[in-house]
């Protein structure tokens, strides 16, 4: 155990472990001693002369940065020689920095701005010195105008220090002492853009690129430096289970997964992966492909977190869950966990909503679903499969003591054309609800899907596996603009699917009852209205007609109630909520689809645990889900220099060929190795290593500062 | 094992004593870093301490270096920078080993038993005794410079009351005559000291900078009435402030230069005057109208066009275009141009002989 020490700050009496420097010891005691050069997690430098102090007994100054306290000291550091030398300092400093604070964006958060208002002007007339140096706007992520940098060094220790990484570096440049890139650019000399200089650089000198800059603004501190974290609904702490990848611990792995979304290997082949939209590495090339990593990890689950699942005790309390998609099996899963005894209510013969009736096995293994509905079910699930519930009220009056309706949107809709209603007309949700029961609906040989999202690609190409050899797939917006994924259109369009983007459609063209095509229009613009009224341009002359015997409708979907369901509908069908997932009727909660309308699975996972925190309030419980199910980890800073790191290439799975997959509803995807899994969790920039350095602070952060108090 | 460091890096003695007594460094060396693993510094590649059989650094010279933990650092990272953490040699993974360091004279004296100080006056060593005052070393009616450029200004009438001892400052001694500038010396040190700073600390980095600065737009004509009142009100504060004692050395010698030189640096400010005639920006060349034969050779080589004339006619050097370079004077077949001294001369053109 260290020593204490005693020393008098000021008058103030102020204890310190051995060991600690004067300065560490007065700011841990609220009292502020200017600094800038000084930086909680790094080694003292002593260059910026603003923490000098009068030691009483010792001649000159202190350099509060780099003295450990001893017992007895008695520091003042109002000294007037100790705020000659800091007046001084900030001069110089602000000789060779642009003296117009106005202007920066690092207006309001500077700390040489935040000191020299603390220090005040001494009106010197000193020469300005300018750094004459231009921006560097080369790097997508990291900017550089070091014409602000007044070479307190903190990035180059940061860098060198902590990362072990030593891209910055002084240098002579014409005589003066610059912070310069040790190599010709960030990426080639081995920058892993940690951005460990931008959280310590205490000016504008290296900040983060505007765009990204302008995305943390009203963000927590961790949300912003964590954007594939905060970019998911559930927050699934992405570098720690990456992290875990890379040191082997792939079970460690999925447990990190599983902290806050029980489907995840499910997840792992067809979330949507909101995550890699915001992973920083897309600046650099193309975001780290975290879906397939975390598929991985998913796969070599060993069970061990289970140790470390809560269960509470039985709190006599019953809960109904209609509809079993990933809204309620997540619902069911941690409300059976808070120990109330939960039903689920299911129309369908099996369990796993959308997950096994909308998206289509040949993308989402049913073995790979069966265990993990099979694990959600063993923490004591009672399950009721092919009961339709037709109304919440008696439903209630059967004994619950609340309801949470995840039915999601099983209603497709159709567009208003002639023939809609022929026989060879299908909507999205029948079609694939058929594929899903293995009781696939006929299709011909030619076949038209209207619509252009992920859900029509999977008629497409579902369609296609039932032996349709032509098939489309037609709608209103343009290529670019479409809202499927890029991935999964690919793939689409590897099995023959044409596309056939900014199209109107006019009609259903019949013949004696049977479908024979469907009638489309070259869409010049399109927009909606503040109505959401759609207005469209049509191209002059563009009118064709794609032939085709069976014409499937994915043009949105709906939740599949009606105004005697009991509960208060809103616009589509969806279930009025309020913000904590309540419905017009006391106990009644909703979740999922039937509230935000068609979503993705992750948004939908994510709802049910806040909905679920909501019902266990209202239950009588505390509505506390959070677990720790992956073993601690310690994340090391030191990471190392890698040249080109930056230009590492996305790493895609292999998958299976185009007329290979077509044969039947086989699987495609063939995931990640380990060693593929590894070197992809190693493109990961490790944004959160951030969280681990100080928050820059200001002198208004310390209790005891005489604000103005050193101005002559 | 404890580490002893043999630095002769940052002493002009250290120069003169590798070159002359390799032998007794390499003896008292070895007297002095018993049961000790010995490294060695040198400012340039040399084979004469190869006897010692230590690891050798060659870092460039530079007062600094007095400074351990700038030599430490030097030794490491081949970057001269004070650096206050890096208190011992061997900072791999922050962990110290104890370190001493030797410097030349140290070694020196324990080779030889000489009990006084070597100092370097005006470019010659010579071993003083510890306590001789200065005025028994140099006989001066100017202020001299002791310590080069982090050193100080001592004023003449001081030389009686100033005493040798073993410190740096008395490593060097450098008069001044009539025919050199005090200024100009003044902006030299200051100048040579921008070069050396490490440019860790604030105060020493912008502070050699501004009064570099001073120094030289006193040199070249361009001072203010407020200079000498800005060096006395920053240096006094870089003594105290700056990271280490080069900085505060550097103040130091510009606050002397103020105090001490006072008289000849307003010459140049007020006056605008080099009393020793040393800077050229206050030299006038003009060209005797008595000499000048109106040959044209000066005009050739004068790059900025300032002298007027033709063929057969006395030569004019336009003052306000003149940025007295001395070319001019250095072409002249008949050593007509001359500075800085006072005669009439024509305001037009002229023939030769004509002026009067």
């Amino acid at each position: 155990m260290s020593q204490l020490v005693h020393l008098t700050i000021d008058g103030y009496e102020v204890t310190a472990a051995e060991g600690t420097t004067v300065l560490d010891a007065a700011l841990a005691a609220g009292i502020y001693i200017p600094h800038l050069c000084s930086h909680e997690n790094l080694h003292p430098y002593g260059a910026c002369r603003l923490c000098v102090v009068k030691q009483q007994g010792v001649e000159g100054v202190i350099t509060s940065c780099t003295t450990p306290v001893q017992e007895g000291m008695v520091i003042d550091t109002h000294d007037e020689m100790a705020q000659k030398i800091r007046k001084l300092s900030c001069d110089f400093m602000f000789k060779t920095h642009p003296t117009e604070c106005t202007g920066c964006p690092k207006y309001g958060k500077c700390q040489l701005q935040s000191i020299s208002q603390y220090i005040g002007d001494t009106g010197r007339k000193l020469k300005a010195n300018p750094i004459s140096v231009a921006a560097d706007t080369s790097n997508p992520i990291i900017l550089h105008e070091m014409y602000r940098c007044i070479l307190c060094g903190r990035c180059v220790r940061a860098c060198q220090e902590l990362r072990g990484v030593g891209v910055l570096k002084f240098a002579t440049v014409k005589g003066r002492t610059q912070v310069v890139i040790d190599g010709n650019n960030l990426n080639s000399a081995g920058c892993r853009f940690c951005t460990a200089c931008v959280e310590v650089c205490p000016t504008g000198s290296i900040r983060e690129y505007e765009a990204l800059a302008q995305k943390a603004i009203g963000k927590t501190r961790e949300a912003a430096l964590i954007p594939c974290k905060d970019g998911c609904p559930a927050h699934v702490d992405v570098p720690r289970y990456l992290r875990f990848v890379r040191e082997g611990k792939y079970a460690a792995a999925a447990a990190v997964v599983r902290e806050k979304a029980p489907l995840p290997e499910s997840l792992g082949y067809i979330c949507a992966h909101p995550c890699e939209g915001e992973c920083k590495h897309q600046c650099l090339n193309s975001p780290v492909s975290i879906r397939n990593v975390k598929r991985f990890a998913a796969q070599h689950d060993d069970g061990a977190w289970k140790a470390n699942s809560f269960q509470k005790p039985d709190t006599g309390k019953r809960v109904a869950i209609i509809g079993s998609g990933p809204a309620g099996l997540t619902a069911a899963y941690y409300l059976r966990k808070l120990g109330h005894s939960v039903t689920i209510l299911e129309a369908q013969a099996q369990l796993g909503g959308m997950l096994r009736y909308g998206i289509p096995s040949h993308r989402l293994p049913r073995e790979v679903l069966d265990r993990e509905i099979a694990e959600i079910l063993s923490v004591g699930i009672e399950v009721k499969t092919e009961t339709r519930v037709e109304n919440v009220a008696a439903l209630m009056a059967e004994g619950y003591d609340a309801v949470l309706i995840a039915v999601g949107t099983h209603q497709g809709s159709k567009l208003p054309l002639a023939n809609n209603d022929l026989p060879d007309v299908y909507t999205n949700t029948d079609f694939l609800r058929a594929a899903g029961k293995n009781e696939p609906l006929p299709v011909g040989n030619r076949v038209v899907v209207l619509g252009g999202g992920n859900v029509a690609l999977d008629c497409a190409t579902v369609a296609r596996r039932l032996g349709a050899q032509d098939v489309h797939a037609a709608c209103l917006e343009r290529y670019d603009a479409m809202t499927c994924s890029d991935e999964e259109r690919g793939w689409a369009e590897e099995e023959g699917v044409k596309i056939h983007p900014a199209k109107t459609f006019l009609s259903i063209e019949a013949e004696n009852g049977k479908v024979t095509g469907l009638k489309i229009a070259g869409v010049k613009d399109f927009f909606f209205d503040a109505e959401g009224k759609s207005h469209i341009e049509l191209e002059e002359n563009s009118e064709e007609i794609i032939p085709a015997d069976t014409i499937i409708f994915a043009v949105g979907q709906r939740p599949d109630l009606n105004e005697g369901f009991g509960v208060e509908l809103g616009r589509g069908n969806r279930v009025t909520t309020a913000t904590d997932g309540a419905t017009s009727v006391a106990g009644v909660f909703a979740a999922g689809d039937a509230v935000t309308g068609t979503k993705t699975v992750i948004a939908a996972i994510a709802a049910a645990r806040d909905v679920v925190c909501a019902m266990d309030k209202y239950l009588g419980g505390e509505g506390e889900i959070a677990e720790a199910l992956a073993p601690v980890q310690e994340a090391n800073p030191c990471i190392g220099r890698i040249e080109n790191f930056g230009s590492a290439e996305r790493l895609e799975p292999s998958i299976l060929p185009a007329d290979e997959r077509v044969k039947g509803f086989i699987q495609m995807d063939f995931g990640f190795t380990a060693e593929q899994a590894v070197t992809e969790a190693e493109r990961c920039l490790q944004c959160d290593l951030r969280l681990q350095l100080a928050p820059q602070r200001f002198w208004n952060d310390y209790p005891i500062h005489e604000a103005k108090g050193e101005q002559a | 094992m404890n580490v002893t460091v043999l630095n002769l890096c940052s002493s002009p003695i250290d120069a003169y004593l590798l070159q002359n007594y390799a032998d007794a460094l390499v003896k008292g060396t070895q007297a002095l870093s018993a049961d000790t693993e010995l490294l060695v510094c040198v400012p340039e590649e040399t084979s004469a301490l190869d006897t010692l059989a230590a690891s050798k650094y060659v870092i460039p010279y530079s007062p600094v270096l007095r400074e351990p933990t700038a030599l430490y650092t030097a030794m490491e990272t081949g970057v001269i920078r004070v650096h206050p953490i890096v208190k011992t040699f061997e900072n791999e993974g922050w962990q110290h080993r104890p370190t001493t360091v030797v410097t030349g004279e140290e070694a020196y004296r324990a080779a030889t038993g000489a009990a006084g100080k070597l100092i370097c006056v005006n470019g010659e060593v010579k071993e003083v005794a510890v306590g001789t005052a200065l005025s028994e070393l140099v006989e001066t009616a100017k202020p001299v410079l002791l310590g080069g450029c982090n050193g100080k200004f001592v004023a003449a009438a001081e030389l009686a009351n100033t005493t040798v001892s073993l410190e740096p400052l008395f490593d060097s001694i450098q008069t001044y005559g009539d025919k050199d500038c005090l200024a100009a010396a003044a902006a030299e040190a200051i100048h040579q000291c921008v070069g050396y700073s490490c440019h860790n600390c604030v105060l020493c980095r912008e502070g050699s900078w501004h009064l570099e600065n001073i120094f030289q737009s006193i040199t070249a004509g361009k001072g203010k009435k407020d200079d000498l009142a800005m060096v006395e009100d920053i240096a006094p504060i870089m003594q105290e402030g700056c990271l280490c004692e080069f900085g505060r050395g550097m103040a130091t010698a510009a606050l002397t230069a103020v105090q001490v030189c006072r008289a000849e640096l307003e010459a140049h400010i007020v006056k605008k005057t080099c009393p020793a005639g040393v800077c050229k920006a206050f030299a006038n060349y003009a060209i005797r109208p008595d000499l000048c034969t109106g040959c044209g050779d000066c005009i050739d080589e004068c790059p900025e066009d300032a002298i007027e004339g033709k063929k057969g006619f006395i030569h004019i050097i336009d003052q306000d275009l003149c940025e007295k370079c001395g070319k001019c004077a250095e072409v002249c077949p008949e050593n007509a141009i001359v500075c800085g001294e006072k005669f009439r001369v024509p305001k037009k053109l002229v023939r030769v002989g004509r002026f009067s």
